[in-house]
């Protein structure tokens, strides 16, 4: 079963986007929509099974086992639940969304294969497995974020999404490596013996996949993709995977010394600027983009503050809310063929508007009754005792309410004409999503936490609200993170390439000076080779007395 | 007894066929065939009486030179031109004549007969067949340097003669102005037939000027006879009271390689370009016997001989009369006289050192026996090797080239034959060691 | 294992006879013979000596090894996929009977080398590929071929004669094969090094004396560049690694010397790389990187190091050659090969971007392709005995990712959704599916190296 969970949506995923062009689309699309429903099926199976584990070698040196290793347990198997609902849902979205698309089949394939690359990060049970999911969720990434392939925003957003992971990666890599060169081959043998530079590693890799700190302008642009794959990176892959890892190897990162702290002002600093940022963005997709990379924030911060637990609630709530949200949303610009704010007013329906939309809301600013509230609640409740972290909190509630407000008040109103008619894939995914939203501010998997009462809550939801008021208010657009320093450093690299070239052709020059210097030289042989008798006999004759007195004066 | 009874009455009966009117291709095969019967006669017959061991050398070995120079004649019947007169065979049985005095003497006066009789025999041959004006400034120029020379070799046999006592080949250990200054002008002289810096100098000239067949005729006997004779007087201890020897035989050396691969690169005609070649290889000769290795001297002799005869004589069956550029021969592999095109390429890989061919372990045994001296002379060796390559691989080249070739005039068959026999012979020894080992062997004892 | 020596020998001795019609059918079916042979004929443990040169110290001694194995399996199969490049009447893949000759003259050459077991062959084996690449380069292939042709023989010549200095002076040391009984005295072992070092910095090639191969494969044709990068490349570090079992003092003295240099060779070749214009030039340079990490590796002097190294020269074997196909059909596809020429490619050719794409993730070292094993091997052995060169290598694979991402963000992206039919480019297009050939090794190492390591029986090594 397990084997199932983690290969079949990855294999299938890849075969399906090779054959993509010699099948059906629809029947492709139909295929991966059974098989994703299938690995929900199955990783529910899993995550009640008992523990499993599999383990077999990949690479064995003299000296070094490379081993690849899977266990399935009670964080992994949630995750993996977590993963391929969503995933189902956005099969489902897609559906819908991509109906009339010719290349719906493939896009299909790549989201479950990406899918399936979480899925093999998630019940990893060693650090190089779940760098190979990694890495196979960065090409996922940029698969997806790509396809749209005439455009030329997609195509640079894809690749930037990929460049600035790869440089987590590399960070990953190095974690991996140093690892493995101490035979520690389980994610227990690290978090017990790993050394701080693993843990640093860790989160400078979290930080670029999960678009923390500097590295936030990709997931910005990553919103070039379609709906349904921003979606899945943003609720329950990819980013998230970040703040997984984090909480998987909190133990590491709490024996080594300087990190916990370090996480809290990543994760706060991100989660304030993106929240920010998410209030001045003038497109929907950027809007939830930025308060992705905010709530990630939070999570880290909450890592940070010692608190793995509140971290994964975060995810969760964060998981289905975000899923919601982008579901909505992306119907309303479906509808409104633009992703403009200015230009979504009045595009969706009564209960879409009031029943879906608003519980995401509700959800991503962090007010009864979802999700959202008990995981910033209990976020609170672990800041408690510090100024620093308090204010930090109040003021990611109070932006992050007014973000949720500026959306609410784009997206309101109500339409003269009749919407146009949304097909029920596009829909049902977001019904779903809103009930599970309600559901988890009741129900919480994995984790117990601290008893919070609704009254006691009254500072953050004050905050919520007046942050709520003051997004309906605040009317000018404004930017955070231009991505300027991307462009900085690859204009660094690219100076550095020409100085390389100037060397290279400098060598050339050099060379060619070489092959100048022996054709003068041949010359000289040629003009000595053609001549006079005379002067050979001379030549010949002087070099004949030379040699004879050479030899009889000594 | 026999066979030098056979040498003489072979040159007569050549002589006398120039009063009969006879054909060219018959005097060739006559010729062909007295060489032959030289060649059987010569290990079974040709030992001396005792009486003449003053002049005539009589170790085993010489046996060994005997037979190349006779060898290397038999190669060269073929190359002479279909249309040439008896003369040509006349004179190159004079030369050879001369080759197999030269190699087997045992007295610097034999040893100056026998050269002067190749000279002869050479200036002969290259007057003969001279067509055109280059032709005979060639045959002046090769003329003067070659008397020039041999007035040296008088010089020098005088010098030695008058401190020794006697005109025998010894290995004398006194160390004597006059002996010492007739050596070296022996050693000169015999270098300048080697075609050797510094005494290179009349080599292109003369090599171009000449038509193919004389200059076939030049690039081999007498490098073959004055090589065998240097190995012979190295290998002897001739030398030895020459100081410098070692450090002159290694500056002739290196600079015959470095002056003959500078000057074939980038030459525009084929003609000037082996003459360079040849001038290059050369040098790899000489240099195993600054350290007194015979064996691989030996060995790049009959590498070098078999080479060029096989570079010459499908040159001249490609080119006919003409020096042709390298444009002249793209596309060469898809005419007629493909086979002599490949033997032509065989030939260059051969003397570039191209592996599986004997030129490559010719070159291993020439460099492996300096590898104990100074690094300038191996490093120097080897890096020639590799310069020589761009001029070789450069000629090489257009064979492959795309294109069509007009053959001036079909190849007559001796030259074909000849030029596909050596160059199976290059392939075959480079495979087939034992002969080369062989010689290595038997040249030391 | 003579016979994967005999088999195209033979084939070079009937190729005159061959009609032109069946050139093309013969030559590959020499490839897949010889590629059989060697899958199914040859074991670790396999050696035959015969001599023929003794007083040379060049024996014919020859020996199936642990390391040479995959090496041979790598060599028949790129042979046999370049045969399967080759087309007739196009100047960037021909179909002659000259170049036929001579490539399988290379592939004896390249094989004879990574046979032998004795010091003098490995140099026959070295200077038999010389000639042929020069005339293939020289032959066929770009506008500045012939400057190309001259920058390829003369760094090659240098680097032969380098090789034979230093084989020459141990067979005068009395050491003509590779096993480390007699080791020389340790001046001889650094003069042999500081030779046999300017050899593979040539010939591997290592920065700065890389200049001859970008601009030979700049200008080669298809099969010969696939051929040159793809083994006869590998001829230089096989031999590194042989020679260096033999002077293991001298070994020991350079190490971190030269895994620097491997690294700074890495570094170099990932800059250069991202600095080209031309898609056959930035595999070229891409190439000088992958090299780099197998300097690294081999200068390390571990077991673990050495393995990593053939690892990654088998994940480079078949990676570039893909590569230098894949730039093959896209000059036929757009008559250049220029970066800013590719936008819209996927759409003309969906299945050779596949291929691009999937050779382009081996050379960022995604998991689950052939150079990842191998890369991985090398920065685990470096974070050990050389954990400086980290600091090269980590930019290094970030640089690497830049130059594949703007290719395919080129190759994948772009054009309109609306562009014509591309009827006339069919048969390219049918073409397209011999990328198999290299590709489906490149999995299929990539993903289970552990097999082959088994099947190589690396596990039982001396």
């Amino acid at each position: 079963m397990l084997v199932f969970v983690i290969f079949a949506p990855l294999l299938a995923g890849i075969a399906g986007a090779l054959i993509s062009s010699r099948l059906k689309s629809r029947t492709l699309s139909v295929t991966m929509t059974v098989l994703s429903v299938a690995v929900l099926g199955a990783s529910m199976a899993v995550a009640l099974a008992p523990y499993l584990e599999l383990r077999w070698m990949f690479l064995h040196l003299p000296g070094y086992r490379v081993p690849f290793g899977f266990a399935a347990g009670t964080l992994p198997g949630w995750m993996a639940m977590l993963t391929a609902l969503v995933n189902v849902l956005a099969q489902f979205y897609s559906l819908g969304y991509f109906a009339r698309d010719s290349r719906q089949g493939y896009f299909q394939s790549v989201l479950l294969a990406f899918t399936g690359s979480m899925l093999l990060t998630v019940f990893a049970s060693n650090l190089f497995t779940q760098f190979v999911g990694w890495e196979f969720m960065g090409i996922g990434s940029y698969l997806l974020v790509g396809y749209f392939r005439t455009q030329d925003n997609a195509r640079y957003a894809a690749s930037k999404a990929m460049l600035v992971t790869r440089i987590g990666d590399v960070f990953f890599l190095l974690a991996v490596i140093w690892s493995v060169s101490h035979g520690q081959t389980t994610i227990t043998e690290i978090n017990h013996h790993g050394a701080p530079f693993v843990a640093w590693a860790l989160v400078v890799a979290v930080a670029a996949k999960s678009a923390q700190g500097p590295n936030i302008s990709w997931l910005l642009d990553a919103m070039a993709g379609p709906t349904p794959a921003s979606a899945l990176i943003h609720a329950a892959t990819m980013v998230a995977a970040g703040p997984y890892l984090l909480i998987r190897y909190f133990p590491v990162l709490s024996h080594s010394p300087g990190v916990l702290p370090a996480l809290i002002i990543i994760g706060g600093a991100t989660a304030v600027a993106a929240g920010v940022g998410a209030v001045g963005s003038q497109e929907a997709k950027r809007l939830l983009a930025f308060s992705t990379v905010s709530q990630l924030g939070m999570m880290v911060l909450a890592v940070g503050l010692g608190f793995p637990q509140v971290a994964w609630t975060l995810l969760v709530a964060h998981a289905f809310y975000k899923a919601l949200l982008f579901f909505v949303t992306g119907v309303a610009s479906h509808r409104a063929q633009s992703g403009l704010l200015s230009r979504l007013k009045a595009t969706l329906g009564g209960f879409e508007f009031s029943v879906l939309f608003m519980v995401g809301a509700l959800g991503v600013s962090g007010l009864p009754p979802t999700g959202g509230f008990l995981a910033k609640e209990a976020l609170f409740h672990i800041s408690q005792g510090s100024l620093f972290h308090m204010i930090l909190d109040y003021t990611l509630s109070f932006v992050g309410g007014a973000y949720a407000a500026r959306l609410v008040k784009s997206l309101a109103g109500k339409s003269r004409a009749p919407l146009a008619p949304i097909s029920a894939w596009m829909l049902m995914p977001a019904v779903l999503l809103s009930l599970l939203v309600i559901l988890n501010f009741i129900w919480h998997p994995w984790v117990t936490l601290p008893a919070i009462s609704l009254l006691s809550a009254w500072p953050s939801i004050l905050l919520v609200v007046s942050g709520g008021v003051a997004g309906i208010l605040w009317n000018k657009p404004f930017r955070v993170f231009s991505g300027g320093l991307f462009t900085v450093s690859w204009k660094i690299l690219y100076g550095l390439e020409r100085m390389m070239m100037t060397i290279d052709s400098a060598l050339s020059e050099g060379v060619w000076a070489t092959r100048l210097a022996a054709g003068w030289m041949t010359g000289l042989v040629h003009l000595g080779g053609s001549g006079r008798a005379r002067r050979y006999v001379l030549i010949s004759g002087a070099a004949l007395a030379l040699f004879i007195i050479w030899n009889i004066r000594l | 007894m026999m066979a030098w009874l056979a040498l003489g009455l072979e040159c007569v009966v050549m002589m006398t066929l120039e009063l009969i009117p006879v054909k060219g291709a018959m005097s060739r095969w006559i010729l062909a065939g007295g060489i032959v019967l030289l060649m059987i006669l010569f290990p079974v017959a040709g030992v001396l009486p005792h009486l003449y061991e003053r002049v005539m050398y009589a170790a085993p070995v010489r046996v060994i030179y005997q037979e190349l120079v006779l060898a290397t004649g038999l190669g060269l019947t073929g190359i002479l031109s279909k249309d040439g007169s008896p003369v040509s065979s006349t004179l190159l049985m004079l030369t050879l004549a001369g080759g197999v005095v030269a190699v087997s003497a045992n007295s610097w006066l034999v040893l100056f007969l026998g050269i002067e009789t190749l000279n002869i025999g050479l200036y002969g041959l290259v007057g003969h067949t001279s067509r055109q004006r280059t032709g005979d400034e060639a045959l002046v120029k090769f003329f003067i340097l070659g008397s020039v020379f041999t007035a040296f070799e008088v010089a020098g046999i005088a010098l030695i003669g008058g401190s020794q006592g006697t005109l025998q080949i010894l290995a004398s250990r006194v160390p004597n102005p006059a002996l010492i200054a007739g050596l070296c002008l022996m050693l000169a002289a015999l270098l300048f037939k080697m075609g050797s810096f510094p005494f290179h100098l009349w080599a292109p000239d003369t090599y171009e000027g000449s038509p193919w067949q004389a200059t076939t005729v030049i690039a081999t006997l007498p490098k073959i006879v004055a090589g065998s004779v240097i190995i012979r007087l190295v290998a002897t201890g001739t030398f030895v009271v020459i100081p410098h020897l070692k450090e002159v035989l290694e500056i002739v050396a290196l600079g015959t390689m470095v002056i003959g691969a500078l000057g074939a690169w980038r030459q525009p005609r084929l003609k000037r370009m082996l003459a360079y070649a040849a001038i290059s290889q050369v040098g790899f000769v000489i240099l195993p016997l600054s350290s007194g290795h015979i064996g691989a001297a030996g060995v790049y002799l009959v590498s070098y001989t078999l080479g060029s005869i096989a570079v010459f004589s499908s040159a001249q069956a490609l080119a006919g009369q003409d020096n042709p550029t390298r444009l002249d021969l793209v596309g060469a592999l898809a005419t007629k006289s493909r086979g002599a095109a490949v033997a032509l390429i065989l030939a260059l890989a051969g003397f570039a050192g191209f592996p599986l061919t004997v030129g490559m372990a010719a070159k291993l045994y020439s460099v492996e026996a300096v590898m104990r001296e100074p690094a300038i002379i191996w490093l120097g060796a080897v890096l020639v090797t590799g310069f020589t390559f761009f001029y070789y691989f450069r000629w090489i080249f257009p064979f492959f080239a795309a294109g069509d070739m007009k053959i001036p005039k079909a190849p007559g068959f001796g030259v074909l034959a000849i030029s596909q026999i050596s160059a199976l012979l290059i392939v075959v020894l480079g495979i087939w060691s034992y002969p080369m080992i062989w010689l290595t062997q038997n040249l030391t004892l | 294992m003579l016979a994967l020596l005999i088999v195209p020998c033979l084939f070079m001795i009937i190729l005159p006879r061959i009609p032109a019609t069946w050139l093309k059918p013969a030559f590959v079916t020499m490839a897949l013979a010889d590629l059989l042979l060697a899958l199914g004929a040859l074991a670790p443990g396999n050696v035959i000596h015969v001599a023929w040169w003794p007083q040379l110290g060049l024996n014919l001694s020859l020996g199936v090894t642990p390391y040479n194995q995959p090496l041979l399996w790598l060599n028949a199969l790129v042979l046999l996929s370049s045969a399967w490049t080759a087309n007739r009447g196009n100047a960037w893949s021909p179909l002659s009977k000259g170049s036929i000759f001579w490539l399988t003259v290379a592939y004896v050459g390249v094989s004879l080398a990574f046979l032998s077991q004795n010091v003098l062959l490995y140099f026959v084996g070295f200077e038999m590929a010389v000639l042929p690449f020069f005339l293939l380069v020289r032959k066929d292939g770009g506008e500045n071929r012939r400057v190309a042709a001259f920058y390829f023989l003369g760094f090659s010549a240098v680097a032969g004669m380098m090789l034979l200095a230093a084989v020459l002076t141990l067979v005068v040391h009395h050491v003509t094969g590779f096993h480390a009984n007699h080791p020389v005295s340790v001046p001889v072992q650094f003069v042999v090094y500081l030779l046999l070092l300017a050899t593979w910095a040539i010939k591997t090639p290592l920065w700065p004396f890389h200049l001859w191969l970008p601009k030979t494969h700049g200008e080669a044709s298809t099969p010969a560049s696939m051929y040159l990068s793809g083994v006869a490349l590998k001829v230089a570090p096989y031999g590194f690694l042989l020679f260096s079992g033999i002077l293991p003092a001298a070994r020991h003295q350079a190490s971190p010397f030269l895994a620097v240099w491997g690294g700074i060779t890495l570094l170099a070749g990932s800059l250069l790389a991202l600095g080209q214009r031309d898609l056959k030039q930035t595999v070229a340079q891409s190439s000088i990187a992958s090299m780099g990490y197998v300097m690294i590796a081999l200068s390390l002097g571990t077991r673990a190091g050495d393995q990593a190294a053939v690892l990654v020269m088998v994940g480079h074997g078949l990676a570039s050659p893909l590569l230098f196909w894949i730039a093959g059909q896209v000059q036929k596809i757009q008559h250049s090969r220029q970066l800013d020429d590719l936008p819209g490619l996927y759409r003309k050719d969906p299945l050779l971007v596949t291929f691009l794409t999937a050779a382009a993730f081996a050379y960022m070292g995604i998991p689950g392709l052939a150079l990842f094993p191998g890369e991985f091997g090398v920065i685990l052995v470096a974070l050990k005995h050389a954990p400086l060169t980290l600091y090269l290598i980590a930019p290094a694979i970030v640089i690497m990712a830049a130059t594949w991402l703007r290719i395919l963000a080129r190759a994948r992206f772009g054009g309109t959704e609306t562009d014509g039919s591309f009827d006339s480019l069919s048969a390219v297009r049918q073409e397209s599916w011999s990328g198999l050939w290299l590709s489906v090794p490149l999995v299929l190492v990539g993903l289970i190296p552990e097999w082959w390591i088994h099947l190589w029986r690396w596990g039982g090594l001396r």
